[in-house]
């Protein structure tokens, strides 16, 4: 199909300084734990952008000198030769699909812990970091020499990143790095020409991007990404005062090929990075609108989850940006800018916002993506998103259970060539997502089944069957299938089994009409009374989407949980504040550290988990070694809701294995599982787990994973820099 | 003895002043030659074999001829003449004098240079001399008055209104050059002439000019001693002004004298039809000035600015940013003066050119332009900076080896219309190969062509074959886009496939894969274009015309066969063979005019507003006399030129044509399908009413209205067209059409496998139905959706009766269900299903001379499997899936006089007496009815869920019996309705209705009156 004349407009090139970008896509710089440190995972997982179309890919967050050092977090880095080295093969892969490679220069100043290399940041001013406040971290004070020697570290990473081939590079002033540092009042105390007024303030800022631009600007693109507005109020930057005052004063110096702008700081990046659960496609749009307007024709990037074709063009006509910058829709689909290019729209693999990729770096992991297994899998296992090896001898494969996993599983096994059945018990396709795209503002995760059951829709070797009912081991001994792929998935405990104590509860019992599971609430189980209290020991989404389910019923909601925060994952989510905000406003209490010991007759008692005392007691058998409490805290509820654990569903499983006699007759060779019938974990984990089963089906033993490639130093390879070098010298 | 005297009255430190002032000039000559010299060397190797003994005799030939300067420009070819014999001439005088006066007498104290030999040498000079003023004088009043396109340094084609800085240099190098020279030549007369006043030798030396002048200067009072003050003067003044100009000729355009030489000692004929590979160790393409070879540099050097190029190139007359004769200018100023290669040639000035050789072919100094172009392009490509749409073509050229994106595999689909098999060269030996190309391929529109030629070809009973899906693109676009390493992949694909087929030769209608089959694949191979097999087989008599044409026709080289193959007469002698009358237009043979599709071009389309080269020509040939059909010889031309006919206004002045299918009109030929021929006919039919209509019946009108006549009421018909000769003459309709209305009657099949019948047999009669994708289009006989648009199954509505008598022999407890189809082998794979899904057995009825399938047709054979079958009960479900047919059960019903019912929901029998069923009608409303067996019943969407097939029972099915049924004869008088043609309708608008709102009510109202006729 070709493509719809209308989104020709995305396909337009564009000039950005001395480059030309091919089009209107720009993956703006993401964190993804990869940095210079692997740098074959960084070359396939950008370059697979570039390859689908993405006309700039950035790196992620790229640390220009040792004193500002994330360590554990991963950046990428532009210290020495050896970083060069790592970098160079990601500039290659992209140019090698005609696009532009970007790197983010990245001072962080005060927010630097060092973990790694011990060195002390500079900062405007020698202030605690706000952001790790327990973590007694100050940045030195610059004078004026330190100032130059900064920007001296801005010069030569800069350098080094010319060497490696990048084509943009973009100064951050975003995340509070070092020039917000310089431009906010709260972390500016100075009294000379770099503090007090705006034009004062905003000096280091101008002083690093002129000495970029004399560096390397005639050969590379000198950007920045900037953060209008801080979204502290009148304590930061706001948009349309200081942030957009700031973009006048930069553009009149002249010095910036490109403005990627962004909104929030780094205390609060989820409303950069905000999820589906709080913000739609372009939330971003009323604070930077004015930005265009005052830079005339340096082209001015944004970004906003975008995954239609329509909004991206809307925001081009409307005059707002020049080009659309995205991160997240990038990595759920690598080959997006190509889908529309081909009009091949009911191909993309929509990005659902569940940030489940920056969670994994916040977790100081690798990034992976719900909606794409195949990311940051490139080059360790060779995945491409688009592109599957055919089986060479394919054979008859039943998949039982339509959930992420089997989907997923299904629509591998089907783009590799086999003969693929897809049953399916209910008369949708979808599992435990169908229950988890009604809970509230989870409509968009509904992505993750409409893209698996359009591209199912499409093979010929694969048919769905919808309705079938559980099947029997019977049934699917008879079925005829040569391998047979278990995605019977899992549901929630209704005995209040958790992770506090790994034991059931006593008393409680979904069977109970006061006792409810989320999937009990979603089929439509009546949830009793005024007091609701939801008992979560999961710690995601589904113990704070009950809460806010039960109050937006009107009732009266507490929110019980063992960890020290509700729903603490969203801590790497970033979605906490907003979660905090919301049940303050919906008027949930919570209770922390507390887990239940019991529940009968409208009575949960809970207690506390550090009632025990700290001293430790002689050890005696049958007792605990503390001195013990017995408090509880009981509290009257008219039902209780128990998000507390996942068990798999794994009867047919278990029973084929035990019936392994019967399968050579049948001609039945192999059975597998996959997904929460293996392991209840997140969706993306499910998918992966189909996706990575169907890959290695013609390996020997598919259940499980083949090596793949780890990228790490090698005993007796050279370093750089080696012990003895002299210390590249940035003080002028 | 007659001599004179070289230095009249010099004092010997003036005779060391000149030495040292003439030894200066020719060092000066010396050193810049020789910085030229070692800058070559520096650079890249040529990366062509260069013949050195046939590029000097070629390179003499030329500037003794000045061949290549008088072509399509005599003007300016007799005055370079002139100013280089002159020049030449003088030069070698001024040699002899040098021998003789500082070589021969310093040695041997002997002299030549006197007597008769100093007389005739000196007229010699003296006519030389002349030569040259008169040369200089031309050039410069073409410089001055002549207001030549070609000699404006201004870019118009990029919007320039102002001559760029370095052109202003330029302009006063021109004229400064031209200047120097002319005052030598003047300088040396009046030398000449006071010498001639001084002296006064006898018979005045013999020169006539210089006595000429003499006797001027004298006249306007010249005496001797004046003579003698001016004859010292102006000696220092000639002599300076002479060595300065030597000194300079290294340093300025003088150079071309020179390298001109050398480039076109090196000049490669081939150069554009035969680009130069890219070396192991070489960068892929042109990034900086010094990744030129030395070949380039020369190139660089000899250019004159002559502005041929410039004026030849069809992206330049189009008002594209590239003109050959400014892009060699500015890498000439790069060349000497460094800078950034991809800032002084844009990419879109590279990317327009089309690489038709035109600026090559009439380069008089044999610059290559398209070589340089091209190893631009390369680097770009390498570093994938090109039009997305380029890049996707050579992505689907890279995957599925065509440009058009298609599978391989349909690469010979044009020819599953011909009446022919068309033989595999993969799979036996041919004498000719023909390698197809991808637009005659692929093109719907060359794909006829190409059905033609093929009908051609067995007519004239040539033994030819394809390698079908084994052909990828030839990649002569693909390299000259700059991407060499998927031509190099391309040449070797399609060379192992040639190498592994027997045949004796190759044919191509693609001058393009033609060109690079012949001149770029490793290996020789015989490559002959069509219009050559053509000619030779109308000519040998092989093909025999049996009615000549008699069209004025006017004929278009294809740039790759014409100016890149030399190949101008075999089109010609075809167009000759078939009685056309060949119009040539102003810009043909190897002048001929670029139809913008070459390079890679017809892949990038043309940005709106542009004019097309097409266009361009579409002008020329309308601007001849009268012609009735415009003819190309390559597919890609054809669809220039189609497009540009219409877009450019010329639609009612000629038709485009191939040249293959005129032949086909001109022998008449038989096979031709009936679609193909009157479409052209009909074409020129409509083309010459139009012309007739829109010249001749205006002037006709005047003149009568002149005349004072009143016209007739009427409007005046166009007078009678010539009957459209080639319209083959359709046999005559039998004069009464003898219809008589008989029932139709059961077909007759012979026996085929089946088991005796035991119990309960029911029949299910299932349809193999296409399923249209969400883009689809016709088949070019328009007769039908093209197969490979259709997503083919079992009919949804035949699961249903399927189901309801699997239901009804379970409930029975045994029994037999025949599922039943009528189709190719390719509806086996819808009756697979059907067992698959629980049939017990399947029959297929198929026989090549059946009727088209209508319901009719299909029950009457139908009914003779039931005839054999003997059932106790028909199926079929309601209607099928892709024509919405619901008859078929109806008609079998009364063809075997069985009862029948439609659109039943329920079916209750216990399998011998009466069965009850329930029939669904409009509205909801139930119809109950009892029926006696054998019956015939179709069965409604939805009485039942249909079950799915389980792996096993996909399995099993593959060993249930299938028989097929090929022997049928149908009962006389049984037809099929035919498809007459397909087609889409016209999609509606929807209008906005604008204005206040009793303005809206009126015309909504008009619009209800309207369309109900109130």
């Amino acid at each position: 199909m070709a493509r719809d004349p209308k989104y020709d407009i995305l396909f337009e090139p564009v000039k950005i300084g001395p480059k030309v970008s091919r089009n209107r896509f720009f993956q703006t710089s993401h964190c993804a734990g990869i940095g210079s440190e692997r740098p074959g995972t960084q070359a396939l997982f950008r370059g697979t952008k570039a390859e689908g179309g993405w006309g700039v890919v950035f790196t992620e967050f790229c640390s220009i000198h040792p004193e500002s050092d994330e360590f554990p977090y991963t950046s990428a880095r532009l210290w020495d030769e050896g970083d060069v080295r790592n970098l160079r093969p990601m500039c290659d892969e992209i140019h090698k699909h005609g696009s532009l490679a970007g790197v983010q220069l990245w001072y962080g100043g005060i927010h630097s812990p060092g973990l790694e290399s011990r060195e002390v940041p500079r900062s405007a001013s020698c202030l605690p970091s706000n952001l790790l406040p327990a973590r007694t971290m100050y940045a030195s004070e610059c004078d004026e020499d330190d100032i130059k020697a900064v920007i001296n570290m801005y010069v030569l990473a800069a350098k080094r990143a010319q060497d490696a081939g990048f084509d943009l590079l973009e100064v951050t002033a975003g995340d509070s790095t070092f020039p917000v540092q310089f431009l906010e009042r709260r972390y500016n105390k100075r009294k000379d020409k770099y503090g007090g007024s705006l034009e004062n303030r905003v000096r280091v800022y101008l002083e690093i991007m002129e000495a970029l631009k004399k560096a390397c600007g005639d050969h590379c693109a000198i950007t920045t990404r900037y953060e209008l507005d801080t979204l502290q109020g009148p304590h930061g930057l706001q948009a349309k005062d200081e942030g957009i005052r700031v973009v006048e004063l930069m553009h009149k110096a002249g010095v910036c090929d490109l403005w990627a702008v962004k909104i929030g700081d780094y205390e609060e990046w989820g409303e950069d990075a905000a999820t589906s659960r709080f913000r739609k496609s372009g939330w971003m749009l009323p604070f930077v609108k004015e930005t265009k307007s005052v830079v005339g024709d340096t082209p001015v990037v944004v970004n906003g989850r975008y995954t239609s074709p329509d909004d991206m063009v809307n925001v081009i006509r409307s005059g707002i940006a020049d080009i659309i910058g995205a991160a997240r829709p990038s990595i759920a689909d690598p080959f997006l800018p190509n889908k529309i290019a081909e009009g091949r729209l009911d191909d993309v693999r929509e990005c659902i916002g569940c940030n489940m990729c920056v969670s994994k770096f916040n977790q100081c992991g690798l990034l992976n993506c719900t909606q794409n297994a195949t990311a940051m899998e490139e080059y360790r296992r060779g995945w491409h998103p688009e592109k599957f090896d055919k089986a060479e001898d394919p054979c008859a494969v039943l998949v039982v259970g339509g959930g992420p996993a089997g989907m997923e599983c299904a629509r591998v096994l089907g783009e590799r060539g086999y003969d693929v059945h897809l049953c399916e018990a209910e008369n949708e396709l979808g599992g435990h997502l169908r229950n988890v795209i009604r809970y509230p503002r989870m409509n968009e995760w509904g992505r993750v089944i409409t893209y698996r059951q359009i591209q199912l829709g499409k093979m010929k070797n694969v048919e769905v069957h919808l309705g079938v009912g559980r099947m029997s081991a019977d049934d699917v001994l008879k079925y005829g299938a040569d391998k047979v792929v278990i995605a019977t998935g899992s549901r929630w405990v209704t005995n209040g089994m958790g992770a506090e104590g790994h034991s059931p509860i006593p008393g409680a019992d979904a069977s109970l009409p006061t006792c409810l599971t989320p999937e009990q609430i979603l089929a439509g189980k009546p949830v009793p009374g005024e007091r609701v209290v939801v008992l979560d020991g999961d710690g995601h989404f589904t113990g704070i989407s009950m809460a806010e389910l039960m109050a937006d019923m009107g009732k009266k909601v507490v929110l019980v949980t063992n960890m020290s925060d509700p729903a603490e994952y969203s801590q790497f989510t970033m979605e906490i504040q907003n979660n905090k905000r919301l049940m303050h406003e919906k008027g949930i209490t919570v209770m922390r550290n507390h887990w239940a010991d019991s529940y009968e007759g409208g009575k949960l008692t809970l207690f506390h988990l550090y009632r025990h005392g700290w001293a430790l007691l002689e050890p005696e058998n049958g007792k605990l070694p503390r001195r013990e409490s017995t408090d509880v805290v009981v509290l009257d509820c008219d039902a209780l809701v128990l998000v507390t654990a996942r068990e798999p569903v794994q009867d047919l499983y278990v029973e084929l294995k035990q019936r392994r006699a019967e399968w050579e007759g049948n001609g039945l060779q192999a059975v597998y599982r996959v997904g929460d019938c293996h392991a209840p974990r997140q969706i993306s984990n499910a998918i992966f787990d189909g996706h990575r089963l169907a890959r290695e089906f013609d390996s020997p033993n598919p259940q499980y994973p083949l090596p793949w490639i780890r990228e790490r130093q090698l005993w007796g390879a050279d370093t750089v820099p080696v012990l003895g070098d002299g210390r590249p010298v940035v003080e002028v | 003895m007659q001599t004179r005297e070289l230095f009249w009255q010099f004092s010997s430190l003036a005779v060391a002043i000149f030495y040292i002032v003439a030894v200066a000039g020719m060092a000066a000559f010396a050193v810049g030659l020789v910085r030229h010299v070692i800058r070559y060397r520096k650079a890249r190797p040529a990366g062509v074999a260069i013949d050195w003994r046939a590029g000097f005799a070629r390179m003499a030939g030329d500037l003794l001829t000045h061949r290549t300067l008088a072509r399509r420009d005599p003007y300016a070819g007799a005055a370079h003449r002139l100013i280089f014999f002159g020049f030449a001439t003088l030069f070698i005088g001024t040699a002899t004098i040098t021998l003789d006066y500082d070589i021969l007498r310093p040695v041997t104290g002997q002299s030549f240079w006197k007597g008769w030999f100093y007389l005739g040498f000196s007229l010699v000079m003296d006519v030389a001399g002349l030569m040259l003023i008169a040369g200089l004088v031309m050039m410069m009043a073409r410089r001055a008055w002549f207001g030549l396109a070609k000699l404006d340094y201004r870019r118009a084609y990029r919007g320039d209104t102002a001559l760029p800085p370095q052109a202003r240099a330029w302009r006063v190098e021109d004229w400064l050059f031209l200047g120097l020279l002319f005052l030598i030549a003047v300088s040396g007369f009046v030398q000449e002439a006071t010498r001639l006043i001084v002296d006064k030798p006898a018979l005045a030396d013999l020169s006539p000019v210089g006595e000429a002048l003499a006797v001027a200067l004298t006249a306007l009072g010249l005496d001797d001693a004046g003579a003698a003050v001016v004859r010292h003067v102006n000696w220092w003044v000639h002599g300076l002004l002479a060595l300065s100009f030597i000194g300079a000729v290294a340093w300025t355009k003088g150079k071309h004298m020179v390298a001109a030489i050398g480039s076109l000692a090196v000049r490669d004929a081939r150069s554009v039809s035969r680009l130069p590979a890219v070396g192991e160790d070489a960068p892929v393409g042109v990034t900086a000035v010094e990744d030129f070879s030395w070949r380039d540099l020369l190139h660089f050097d000899a250019c004159t600015k002559c502005g041929r190029c410039h004026e030849a190139c069809p992206a330049r007359t189009t008002g594209y940013p590239l003109s050959p004769r400014d892009l060699v200018l500015d890498l000439r100023l790069l060349a000497e003066k460094g800078g950034s290669l991809a800032e002084t040639i844009a990419a879109d000035t590279l990317w327009a050119c089309r690489t038709c050789g035109a600026c090559a072919e009439i380069c008089p100094v044999g610059v290559e332009h398209p070589v340089k172009i091209v190893k631009m392009r390369r680097a770009l490509v390498d570093k994938g900076e090109m039009d997305p749409i380029l890049r996707g073509v050579l992505e689907s050229v890279g995957k599925v080896g065509n440009s058009f994106g298609e599978p391989a595999r349909k690469r010979g689909a044009w020819t599953r219309d011909l009446e022919f098999p068309v033989k595999d060269a993969r799979k036996q030996p041919v004498e000719a190969l023909w390698f197809v190309g991808d637009f005659a391929s692929f093109d719907p529109r060359s794909q006829t062509v190409s059905r033609t030629v093929a009908r051609l070809f067995r007519t004239a009973g040539l033994d030819f074959g394809l390698l079908f899906e084994g052909e990828r693109t030839a990649g002569n676009d693909v390299r000259r886009v700059g991407e060499e390493g998927l031509f190099e992949s391309l040449a070797a694909h399609n060379t192992a496939q040639l190498d592994a087929a027997t045949f004796d030769w190759i044919v191509t209608t693609d001058p393009h894969s033609l060109n690079t089959i012949r001149n770029e694949y490793p290996g020789e191979r015989e490559v002959r274009h069509y219009t050559n097999v053509l000619a030779d087989l109308l000519e040998s008599g092989r093909l025999t015309v049996t009615r000549p044409l008699g069209r004025r026709v006017t004929l278009h080289d294809p740039c790759h066969l014409g100016r890149l193959n030399k190949e101008y007469d075999a089109p010609r002698r075809v167009l000759r063979a078939i009685g056309c009358d060949v119009v040539e237009m102003p810009r043909s043979r190897d002048n001929s005019f670029c139809c913008g599709a070459g390079g890679g071009r017809i892949w990038v389309p043309d940005p709106p507003g542009t004019e097309k080269p097409a266009h361009h020509r579409m002008h020329e040939a309308a601007a001849l006399d009268g012609i009735d059909v415009f003819v190309t010889c390559c597919p890609k031309d054809l669809t220039m030129f189609e497009d540009a006919r219409k877009a450019s206004g010329h639609e009612a002045d000629f038709v485009v044509a191939d040249i293959a299918e005129l032949v086909a009109e001109a022998i008449e030929l038989k096979i031709v399908a009936p679609e193909q021929l009157p479409a052209l006919a009909e074409r020129i039919a409509e083309s010459l009413a139009a012309k007739v209509t829109a010249r001749v019946v205006p002037d006709l009108l005047d003149a009568l209205l002149k005349q004072g006549v009143t016209p007739l009421p009427a409007p005046a018909a166009p007078p009678p067209l010539p009957a459209p000769e080639s319209t083959p003459t359709n046999p005559a309709p039998p004069a009464e059409p003898s219809f008589a209305i008989a029932p139709v009657k059961a077909a007759t099949l012979a026996e085929y496998e089946r088991p005796a019948k035991t119990g309960l047999r029911v029949l299910v009669a299932v349809k193999h139905v296409g399923k249209l994708g969400d883009d689809f289009g016709f088949r070019d006989d328009g007769l039908d959706v093209r197969a490979e648009d259709l997503d083919f199954q079992l009919n949804e509505f035949d699961e249903t009766a399927l189901e309801e008598a699997l239901r009804l022999v379970e409930k029975l407890g045994g029994g037999e269900v025949v599922a039943v189809t009528i189709g190719p082998e390719d509806a086996e794979s819808s009756l697979r299903r059907a067992l698959a899904k629980g049939a017990h057995r399947g029959v297929r009825v198929w026989s090549d001379g059946l009727p088209p399938s209508d319901p009719i047709a299909v029950a009457a054979l139908l009914a003779g499997v039931a005839a054999l079958e003997t059932p106790d009960l028909i199926l079929t479900g309601v209607q099928s899936s892709d024509f919405a047919n619901g008859a078929t059960a109806a008609a079998l019903g009364g063809i075997l006089r069985w009862p029948h019912a439609a659109v039943v929901v329920a079916l209750m029998w216990d399998g011998h007496g009466r069965m009850e069923i329930v029939r669904e009608l409009e509205g909801g409303v139930r119809h109950a009815a009892t029926l006696p067996a054998p019956a015939v019943l179709s069965i409604q969407a939805g009485a039942n869920v249909p079950r799915f097939a389980t792996m096993r029972m996909i399995k099993e099915a593959k060993a249930k019996p299938l028989a097929v049924a090929t022997e049928v004869r149908l009962a006389p008088g049984t037809f099929g309705a035919a498809v007459a043609g397909m087609a889409c309708p016209p999609v509606g608008q929807a209008v906005m209705i604008e204005g206040s709102a009793a303005d809206i009510a009126a015309t909504v109202a008009s619009i209800i009156r309207d369309k109900k006729g109130l």
